[in-house]
């Protein structure tokens, strides 16, 4: 265990090192959230309710959608199928430590740091702007907080799930954006799942990608029963184990496959 | 004159040679061409349904009905599809290069060094963004009132050529920072996120924030000023401020440019 804090307390220094990076990805989130601040206005000027929501709820639920993308987004996907690609996991296979585990400490520290960035920003907008970022009470955050951390581990087994492609086709960057646009969309980062068209709608809620923005927003605002939040959970817990054991499998097979290309 | 002619011939054999390798590393790598030509189709899918899902509750945003911001879409998706065929991503890798120092080997090529680097390589990967707008547009004109006159479609074809180039001279100038900071990659994501602002009616913006996107930034000559052109939802001076954009830029581009050459280091080169 202690191997792993190491690693985690590495990569943690490494965020820090690229301050000037980070500033820079600061005012990417903010450019998105001003286009979105401009079109819900316009289509709220003349009424107060869409679909079931209010400006003030509309517009929290697009700031909230903005810091679960920053918070959850991770370049682990990409870093790993190119460190396949390349041959460059044979260092760490002869090494007595395992690498879904050297994986997991970087990106929990990767993502913890952007975490307490992120939400040094949540809070400003929280104190600036409330009728654009509604405070629903210290519970309901916690509880969105603590559901962030479940689904971290979810969005973690899935890209390096995605990154094991890698084993199989020439470069994963490409399957990867591709998939990342669909997710986001089926996650309700675009827009909220319960006000898109049927069939999506009811797609998107077998799928675990809801966990990743719609859900822990919805849990935040209050909209879901306690039934609801039992049913969510469970879910997220059964696509874990399931891509878990998908992971282990292809893990393994991807492994026998290795050859250590350039290497 | 016939120096000029045999220079301007002698640039498009180049350009020809540029565009048979480009065809060739397409067939190479063609899995890889396939994924990526996917990928603009579904973007595009994503933002029609968020269209549809706005306009299934509103009759119109802006001003702009359903089948104008369709429109929009579909122009800004022909601006960006010659974006990234012919300059996007050798406009990156001016920025990679400066970075690793591997900017030299363009320096010492027998060529104009402005003329390469924007114009190296042709992306053929993004042929799905051909087939978005083939489908926005022939979806979008039979339900839009155009009214056609020779005046209205040469001013609409000077302000698509207005796109291209102010396009072109903006991102070239955002990627001309790589020579003065180390990574200029925030300044390209933060003007391609940027662009977002052209996606939807400029109408829906404040009079301020519109003025600075007009000439502060401005991304709103890229599709919004030849759609409204088209529509004639604007007046037809905007086509001359739009020439007028472009001289400005030219004229940053350039400075930027020739200063930031005089600063390259070459370095880890």
């Amino acid at each position: 265990m202690r191997k792993y804090w190491a690693i985690f307390k590495i990569s943690w220094e490494k965020s820090l090192e690229y301050r000037a990076d980070f500033i820079g990805h600061l005012g990417m989130g903010l450019i998105n959230f001003l286009v979105m601040y401009f079109i819900w206005s316009a289509i709220f000027k003349n009424r107060t309710f869409f679909n079931g929501y209010t400006f003030s709820a509309m517009m929290t639920y697009v700031l909230m959608t903005r810091f679960l993308h920053f918070v959850m987004r991770g370049n682990i996907g990409r870093q790993i199928g190119d460190e396949i690609k390349e041959g460059k996991i044979s260092s760490y296979l002869i090494k007595p430590i395992n690498y879904t585990g050297w994986w997991f400490s970087t990106f929990f520290a990767e993502r913890g740091y952007e975490f307490f960035i992120r939400m040094a920003m949540l809070i400003l907008f929280f104190v600036f702007f409330p009728k654009i970022a509604v405070f629903q009470g210290l519970g309901r955050f916690s509880l969105f907080l603590a559901f962030i951390f479940i689904s971290l581990i979810f969005n973690f087994i899935f890209n390096i799930l995605i990154a094991c492609l890698a084993f199989w086709i020439t470069d994963v960057r490409l399957i990867r954006s591709a998939m990342m646009i669909i997710i986001d969309f089926l996650a309700g980062a675009t827009i909220p799942l319960d006000i898109m068209p049927g069939i999506l709608r009811k797609i998107s809620n077998f799928l675990p990608f809801q966990f990743v923005a719609y859900f822990p927003i919805k849990l935040y605002q209050g909209a879901l029963s306690p039934g609801q939040i039992t049913t969510g959970v469970s879910l997220l817990f059964f696509w874990i184990v399931v891509l878990s054991i998908i992971f282990k499998y292809v893990w393994l097979k991807g492994v026998k496959r290795y050859e250590a290309v350039g290497q | 004159m016939k120096q000029l002619a045999s220079k301007i011939f002698r640039y498009l054999k180049l350009y020809f040679f540029i565009a048979k390798t480009s065809v060739m590393s397409v067939f190479i790598y063609r899995a890889n061409s396939l994924v990526f030509g996917i990928t603009p189709v579904i973007w595009m899918l994503t933002s029609l349904v968020f269209i549809s899902v706005i306009f299934g509750g509103v009759k119109e945003i802006g001003g702009w009905s359903f089948w104008e911001v369709m429109l929009l879409l579909g122009i800004h998706e022909l601006v960006f599809l010659g974006t990234w065929m012919f300059f996007a991503d050798n406009l990156d890798k001016l920025i990679y290069d400066v970075r690793t120092g591997a900017l030299d080997r363009t320096l010492v090529k027998p060529a104009n060094q402005r003329f390469l680097v924007s114009f190296g390589a042709i992306d053929l990967t993004g042929i799905g963004s051909l087939l978005n707008t083939i489908v926005v547009l022939s979806l979008a004109i039979p339900h839009v009132d155009i009214k056609i006159s020779a005046l209205r479609i040469i001013l609409f074809l000077i302000s698509l050529f207005s796109a291209y180039a102010t396009v072109y001279l903006l991102y070239f100038s955002v990627s001309c920072l790589s020579l003065f900071f180390v990574n200029a990659y925030t300044f390209s994501d933060w003007l391609l996120e940027a662009t977002d602002f052209d996606r939807y009616p400029a109408e829906i913006y404040s009079r301020g924030f519109r003025r600075f996107l007009f000439f502060g930034l401005p991304i709103l000559f890229f599709a919004y000023v030849p759609t409204a052109i088209l529509l004639g939802k604007i007046p037809n001076y905007f086509v001359g401020l739009g020439l007028l954009v472009i001289i400005g830029l030219i004229i940053i581009s350039t400075i930027l440019w020739r200063k930031g050459l005089k600063r390259y280091q070459s370095a880890s080169s």
